[in-house]
């Protein structure tokens, strides 16, 4: 915009006394058209999907941390909900699914530059639940997120090709991953150990200093086209959380603790059922769409619905961190009030849903999570 | 001295027949594991799927308030549990897999895999349901979780008992 002003202010440079009057207007003119376009163009960016909502203001800088913008997408013919967030890797840059359910970097292999990649023979494949496999091998490469680099290459999947596993039923995610679609990968920062490749981990544990304490996530509200996520832990950027610790259950090969972040549990009731006030272990998945429940797990028989009906009332309280309840609406939204009951995992997930409601950080470091709900 | 020598000679005779007979136990053992081993690999073999006869030996146990019968196994990295109805078929089967892959519908829908199929619900890389239906038989297929921690389950809605449809 600078650069435009001074290009159209040039006419009024070196003008002759006798046209002098003529000029000015015509110059008054130019700046007043000038200002006209500049608050034009000011009032048509907040209608942009890349703005953050006013809501959301982003902590202010801090040594040891970092504020990115993480995209909200809304995909598919459900419109459901999913976080993007932009990465650098070997030199190139994409937008990755985020992932707090899955741990490690998995990337496709064009989407990813030349300059420090050391690729490897040894196979990797990952297959996910909805049937979408990510065929690859394992390699090495300089890892950096919102301009911080990694302190040394992370061991990442390289993605050759994105499949779904079972030909005959077509139906798995394999649009949204590739050249020209939302995403070029999966960025899982989870605390815990969720893949069979035990080197592949969350890169976020492998940025240097404060930067690798751990992650916030603020999402800005259901209907926020962006969110912030920032990454460095302090005491001003958590003020207000109310955090639960995790248990520690090992170490990744490099040292790194690893934090069952599953083990959390949290008290579920759903309206007229005998499901009142029942303790389940619990993880936080930003990259459910959803939210999951096992109403087995909760001691009932399957439920003869796959999701709560619209005004159905559903209530899930952890202990000193947040009680957060659901009137299911009509019709059911996907990423607002869509709760799957039949689930089949030994925990339920809180997705989507959940970081529409609470801005969620994730302390790497001390093996914690905190909730500040909006 | 001959004595003596046949004195000594004795307890080497009673030491080796020890030996003898503790080799061919140890063989007895080891053949008798070999025999255990084999009949535990070749139990994958008997596999189980929706409308199969649940086997003499299944518990009863309560789903909710509905009692069924149950059994459990393993076959591989999967540990199977199948539920029969009142009339002793199986109607619902639960796997819980660590394999990289998800479990196979073709290894546990029976006839039903053979009912033209349709996706119910795909939630992205979380979930999907499909579908078996043919006239008023079904069968619903569900998988979730990811490589290396699979829960997948059949259950055939025709076979299901009231109380669990």
């Amino acid at each position: 915009m600078f650069i435009l002003l001074g290009k159209l202010a040039k006419p009024c440079d070196g003008l002759p006394w006798g046209s002098l009057w003529t000029k000015v207007w015509s110059c008054l003119w130019g700046i007043l058209a000038l200002l006209l376009m500049w608050l034009g163009g000011g009032c048509s960016g907040q209608g942009e999907s890349t703005a953050p909502p006013s809501a959301l203001i982003p902590s202010p800088p801090q040594l040891g941390t970092e504020s990115i913008p993480m995209p909200v997408r809304t995909l598919g013919n459900s419109r459901f909900k999913l976080l993007g967030l932009n990465v650098g890797v070997a030199g190139g840059t994409a937008e990755l699914l985020l992932d707090t359910g899955s741990a490690g970097l998995r990337i496709l292999s064009s989407a990813v530059g030349p300059f420090g990649l050391e690729r490897t023979t040894t196979p990797s494949t990952v297959t996910f639940g909805d049937g979408t496999q990510f065929i690859g091998v394992l390699a090495r490469a300089p890892f950096s997120l919102g301009g911080i680099q990694s302190r040394e290459p992370v061991t990442l999947q390289l993605i050759d090709q994105v499949t779904c596993v079972d030909a005959l039923v077509s139906g798995c995610s394999e649009t949204l991953f590739g050249q020209g679609k939302p995403f070029a990968g999966i960025l899982g920062t989870a605390l815990d150990e969720r893949s069979t490749d035990r080197e592949v981990f969350s890169p976020l544990t492998r940025l240097p200093g404060n930067f690798r304490s751990g992650y916030i996530l603020q999402t800005g509200g259901f209907n926020s086209t962006q969110g912030i996520f920032t990454i460095g832990l302090t005491a001003v950027n958590t003020a207000g959380f109310n955090f639960r610790q995790f248990p520690q259950v090992g170490i990744f090969p490099d040292g790194t603790p690893i934090w069952r972040d599953e083990a959390l549990q949290a008290a579920y009731t759903i309206s007229n059922t005998s499901i009142q006030n029942v303790l389940s272990p619990t993880n936080f998945d930003s990259g459910s769409s959803d939210i999951f429940l096992n109403v087995r797990l909760l001691g009932a028989a399957p439920f003869s619905t796959a999701t709560l009906p619209p005004g159905a009332e559903w209530r899930a309280v952890l202990e000193g961190a947040f009680d957060y309840r659901i009137r299911v609406g009509f019709p059911v939204t996907p990423g607002r009030d869509r709760i799957f009951v039949n689930g089949l995992l030994n925990k339920q997930l809180l997705g989507m849903p959940l970081f529409f409601s609470a801005d969620v950080a994730f302390d790497i470091e001390r093996g914690r999570v905190g909730f500040r709900l909006r | 001295m001959p004595s003596q020598d046949g004195m000594q000679a004795q307890p080497l005779n009673l030491r080796q027949q020890l030996l003898t007979w503790g080799k061919l136990l140890r063989a007895v053992g080891v053949a008798g594991w070999v025999l255990l081993s084999w009949l535990g690999l070749s139990l994958p073999g008997w596999g189980i799927s929706l409308g199969d006869p649940l086997p003499e030996w299944a518990k009863p146990i309560s789903v909710g308030r509905q009692q069924v019968r149950v059994v459990e196994y393993s076959q591989g990295r999967d540990q199977i549990r199948a539920y029969g109805n009142e009339a002793g078929r199986v109607f619902w089967i639960q796997i819980s897999s660590q394999a990289d892959l998800p479990p196979d519908y073709r290894d546990y829908l029976g006839e039903y895999q053979q009912f033209p199929p349709q996706v119910v619900e795909v939630v992205p890389l979380r979930a999907r349901t499909l579908r078996f239906r043919q006239g008023e038989r079904s069968a619903e297929w569900r998988v979730m979780g990811m490589s290396g921690q699979f829960q997948a389950e059949a259950i055939s809605q025709d076979l299901a008992p009231n109380g669990l449809k």
